[in-house]
């Protein structure tokens, strides 16, 4: 039955193309964005472990 | 600004990780005596429940599920609620998951040496297990999501996106990997059959490597490497790029276990493609980790933490590079089937699992119990014990699996097989096996050490189960409408974890369903047809004795396959194969187009006595199955299980099932009686004995396709039904 639910979907044959090409922008924005932002951005982030120790977090105290 | 005053769990940490080494050591020396068996075939012989087809599966899972697994959740409990700065959500879901867990184990152990199995690789465990581990997967992943939800850490760190990945993709895969229609209470047979159901175990078999050995040791990796170093990782963003693209391109690639096979070209190239893919985001993340310690190599000449994790590093990077490089199709020919494969899965299971499992065990251990690590000097031992054991486990493997697949594909200067017995092959290399046993006998030494080590840490400390922590409350409404979308997201768990799950079903869903919905996908052949009710007696048996574990049913279109086994398999000649029983590893030769080929004295005194037809064999005996009696009373049953699942048998077939086992028996037993076979050894052979049923179903392997016979022929249903098959009489 649910063959025939496929088959009968208006052009199911794009929709293919159209992931290949939603997953290749998606990569693309992600790089441009990873760029664009820089290192620094991120270094908080990427502290968290070694923060864990600490009382108060990065980001969150009322600065 | 309020703070709050919460305790992380460190005893439900300290569990998953005494249960990490128990079922370690126990997994390992499972994996020791099996592999003494293909030097001793004999040893621990005779008893049914110690052969090497119950327990691989048991070693698989043991690893896997037991050690594997303990250590992800030993990981997870320890660093998720320090990630999140909140306890974890519910001590109780905990200690369900943790209790839960271990009795999937244990019923492991009480069902795959009896042959209860489903035979489908990592997916042995029956149909009401598999309910079992989903209901505790759910618990494990609302436990953890809940967490996230309730953390007090705005940003959520890459380390969980992995555990997150980990949750959503081996739930799914689980899932539909385990679609199967019970026919009693410990025997189901899969709605998939033949290719499909190769297909779909594969997608699973590899993404089980993928979700469940790589992505959660990925999240451990990018917490424990900077931890154990004290310094962040070395890019983030790389880490990002790392997570989405390796979560996306893994799904796609596990047609590349099934190369060369019945499967559809476009199938196998897609699986190729997208593994040679696989490359960039493994050694992005490989590098990552490694070059987090620029600057502090000298802590790695003294921290065995850091020599643990360095060395799963490397080996995470030798193997992501020889993934690929199998998958490539010619490559690919040379490598599968032969024990090449079985080194290539250890060198990642011993020292990439292996290594930052003790890595992290050692680097817990101590602070949860407030001291100091016993002995550094033992860990270090324990740490060369593991390194030198993996080597002398791999090369051999890799040196042996080579030189066999090579000689499998020799021909002589006039165009005949150089090594026409499949035997010759398998005695050259023997004296690899035996080294790979010393090797894995010095990983259990050294692991061994590693449980004392740690053993005597505990005994110097005290546990500190509940640890105060203060950290600020989250502020409600996080972020300002002006941040970019990633940061949002990376706020935000569900709509995270909504993302995950896009990314991996694509991938699944392009491979699989055009092979379930276009038929032109499986050219069906007319002469195939389903099993008499005897030959699946026969082919469960095969399956609960575990026989594909060490012998294929895929003859690969290579004129050294045909020349040695026949024809070339076809994609149609599998359709009523519920499973399939492809296998992935030849110790001993293709058993496709077994059918015919030896007459049934043979398969009997081969059964009894592996030797006596065959010289030299490390094939072990079943001397047990000319003793224990075939199962008849459950067989219509099993008849209706398989009808729901496809096979067109008629609705009055069960009727007639126990009927036609017990004639086409004696027809055998009585064959066997003429050519002198009524006794062997002062063993009777009576048609109602399991052997029957085996050489049956080894008959007819492989027959269809020359259609010249009808199996139901002569058979009581026959002479009932106008048609077996097909036919609502």
């Amino acid at each position: 039955m649910y063959k025939e639910v496929l088959r009968s979907m208006d052009g199911i044959e794009l929709f293919p193309s159209i992931s290949l090409i939603l997953f290749f922008s998606f990569f693309l924005i992600l790089i441009i964005y990873l760029i664009r932002t820089g290192k620094d951005f991120w270094k908080e982030a990427s502290n968290i472990p070694l923060d864990s120790e600490k009382i108060f977090n990065s980001k969150n105290s009322d600065q | 600004m309020s703070v709050d005053t919460f305790h992380y769990d460190n005893k439900i940490v300290r569990n998953f990780g005494i249960a990490t080494m128990i079922w370690g050591i126990i997994g390992f020396l499972v994996g020791l005596i099996v592999a003494l068996k293909f030097i001793w075939p004999d040893f621990l012989g005779f008893i049914p429940e110690l052969s090497f087809g119950r327990l691989r599966p048991l070693h698989t899972n043991a690893v896997i599920f037991a050690f594997a697994g303990n250590a992800i959740f030993y990981g997870v409990y320890y660093s998720l609620p320090r990630l999140c700065k909140a306890s974890m959500w519910s001590k109780k879901l905990s200690n369900i998951h943790f209790w839960g867990w271990q009795t999937i184990i244990l019923s492991a152990v009480a069902t795959l040496p009896f042959g209860i199995t489903t035979s489908k690789e990592y997916a042995e465990l029956e149909w009401p297990i598999d309910i079992a581990i989903t209901l505790i997967w759910v618990i494990f992943g609302v436990n953890m999501i809940m967490t996230i939800m309730k953390r007090r850490e705005r940003h959520i760190y890459v380390a969980i996106w992995f555990y997150i990945a980990t949750f959503v993709t081996v739930a799914v895969l689980h899932l539909v990997n385990s679609f199967e229609v019970p026919a009693t209470l410990l025997k189901s047979y899969p709605i998939y059959a033949g290719v499909q159901d190769a297909l779909v175990q594969w997608w699973y078999g590899h993404n089980a490597v993928a979700f469940f050995l790589t992505t959660p040791f990925l999240g451990i990796m990018y917490y424990f490497i900077p931890k154990a170093s004290n310094r962040p990782i070395f890019s983030y963003r790389l880490s990002i790029v790392h997570f989405w693209s390796l979560i996306f391109i893994y799904i796609w690639a596990g047609p590349h276990h099934l190369l060369y096979t019945a499967l559809p070209g476009w199938a196998q190239t897609l699986g190729v493609v997208f593994s040679l893919m696989l490359i960039a985001p493994s050694w992005g993340g490989m590098l990552n980790g490694l070059l987090t310690l620029r600057g502090a190599w000298d802590k790695v000449r003294e921290d065995p933490v850091l020599k643990f994790m360095v060395v799963a590093i490397t080996a995470y990077g030798m193997v992501t590079f020889e993934g690929p490089m199998l998958s490539i199709a010619n490559v690919n020919a040379i490598a599968h089937y032969s024990d090449y494969i079985i080194g290539h899965v250890h060198n990642g299971a011993l020292l990439w699992n292996g290594g930052l499992t003790f890595g992290m065990l050692y680097f817990i251990t101590p602070r949860i119990y407030q001291t100091k690590l016993f002995s550094t000097k033992l860990a270090n031992i324990h740490f060369w014990f593991a390194t030198m054991g993996a080597i002398f486990y791999v090369i051999p493997m890799y040196w042996g699996g080579i030189t066999q697949s090579l000689m499998w594909k020799d021909f002589t200067d006039q165009g005949f097989l150089t090594y026409p017995n499949f035997l010759e092959t398998v005695v050259q290399i023997v004296p690899m096996y035996a080294l790979r046993a010393f090797g894995g006998s010095l990983f259990i030494i050294g692991a061994l050490f590693g449980v004392y080590n740690l053993f005597k840490t505990a005994k110097s400390g005290s546990l500190l189960s509940s640890e105060k922590v203060q950290a600020p409350q989250l502020r409600e409404h996080f972020g300002d409408e002006n941040e970019s979308w990633h940061r949002k997201l990376e706020g935000r768990p569900l709509k995270f974890t909504v993302l995950t799950v896009i990314a991996i079903l694509i991938g699944g869903v392009v491979e699989y369903m055009p092979t379930a919905l276009i038929d032109s996908n499986i050219p069906t052949i007319e002469s195939v047809q389903p099993y008499t009710a005897l030959e699946v007696e026969g082919r469960d048996i095969y399956i609960a004795e575990g026989c594909n574990n060490c012998h294929s049913q895929m003859i690969r279109p290579f004129r050294s396959e045909t020349e040695r086994y026949g024809e070339y398999s076809k994609a149609g000649e599998f359709v009523y194969d519920h499973p399939f029983l492809w296998g992935s590893k030849r110790t001993g030769p293709d058993l496709h187009r077994i059918g015919g080929k030896y007459p049934d004295s043979w398969h009997l005194r081969h059964f009894y006595d592996p030797n006596s037809t065959s010289p030299g064999s490390i094939m072990p005996a079943y001397p047990w199955l000319l003793s224990q009696n075939m199962d008849m009373k459950s067989m219509p049953d099993r008849i209706d299980a398989l009808r729901t699942v496809g096979v067109p048998y008629s609705s009055r077939y069960p009727e007639y099932a126990i009927d036609d086992m017990k004639f086409q028996a004696e027809r055998i037993t009585q064959g066997l009686r003429e050519n002198g076979f009524d006794v062997i050894e002062g063993v009777e052979i009576t048609s109602d004995k399991k052997v029957i049923a085996l050489i049956a179903y080894l008959q007819r392997l492989g027959t269809d396709i020359s259609g010249e016979t009808d199996p139901f022929e002569e058979l009581p249903s026959s002479k009932k039904l106008s048609n077996v098959i097909l036919e609502d009489n």
